[in-house]
């Protein structure tokens, strides 16, 4: 995905606000080694950066996944136990 | 940058938006620009007045920009970094004058004015102290060579004036720094060096 679809998408859900936040978030995943970027034309249009994950960027989303999951899980036993 | 009429309005955009970026430390600052740019370029026209109102203020997206980068730049520790900044000053200050005369040192001070690991007193000693000295010791160098010789007299019993000949003052030019100085302004400045890059790295560690 290039950054414009990035942001889209991000801002869709609210996890950003605008496109300005989404840089230096791409920036610290690209110093932590976790995406790479590529410039490529796709068809008839412009070339653009596109962000992909790397593989130490997929273990650390697969571990993400995992973690949250848990999270997730434990959180939602906790409020249900609040619930009256 | 195609900026025929009907493109004017993104170059007004991304004009804008470099402006706002100023304050923006890279790479972020080009990644931002680099991926508005290249949205909006490839647009028409009028797709692009809306991707532009979708986008907003560029100041808006550079305050944003910013403020996550502070947050970026004081995550990782800057310890390694800082401390090579350190390392480098000092070697400039010890040696950069004697590798690029005159400029390598200025490099290394410029370097050492740049940054926050020393204090505006340290900064002022670590500058002026070499100056001082080269100033004085050719001003002393320039009056003990020019100043007249006392006259001696010979063993032929002439007690006439006897001013400096010539031969008096081979091998000393009196505008040019004589061997003796440039060696002490050395060792001078490895002793600032080494100074400042004891008190920067014992700050760098805290």
């Amino acid at each position: 995905m290039y950054g414009w679809q990035l942001a889209e998408q991000l801002q869709r859900v609210g996890l950003i606000s605008s496109i300005g936040t989404l840089y230096p978030t791409l920036t610290r995943l690209r110093e932590r080694g976790a995406i790479r970027a590529t410039e490529s034309r796709q068809g008839v249009g412009p070339v653009r950066k596109y962000y992909a994950l790397t593989a130490e960027g997929e273990a650390e989303l697969e571990h993400f996944r995992n973690d949250w999951t848990q999270f997730a899980h434990q959180v939602s036993v906790i409020l249900a136990k609040e619930q009256p | 940058m195609n900026d025929s009429p009907s493109n004017l309005p993104v170059s007004a955009y991304l004009h804008d938006l470099d402006a706002q970026l100023v304050r923006v430390p890279e790479p972020v600052a080009s990644q931002v620009r680099e991926g508005i740019a290249e949205e909006l370029q490839s647009l028409s026209p009028a797709v692009a007045r809306q991707r532009m109102e979708q986008l907003g203020d560029p100041a808006q997206i550079a305050n944003e920009a910013r403020r996550d980068s502070a947050v970026t730049e004081e995550s990782p520790s800057p310890g390694p970094r800082l401390r090579a900044y350190i390392a480098v000053t000092a070697s400039l200050i010890a040696v950069g004058g004697i590798l690029v005369p005159v400029l390598g040192w200025v490099a290394g001070i410029v370097m050492l004015w740049f940054s926050h690991a020393w204090r505006p007193l340290e900064k002022i000693i670590a500058t002026v102290a070499p100056l001082l000295f080269a100033s004085v010791a050719l001003v002393w160098q320039y009056v003990a060579v020019t100043s007249p010789m006392p006259s001696v007299s010979n063993s032929h019993g002439d007690l006439g004036f006897h001013g400096p000949t010539v031969s008096d003052f081979a091998g000393i030019t009196p505008l040019l720094p004589p061997t003796w100085l440039f060696v002490a302004l050395c060792v001078l400045n490895v002793a600032i060096a080494v100074w400042i890059l004891r008190i920067g790295l014992i700050r760098s560690s805290r």
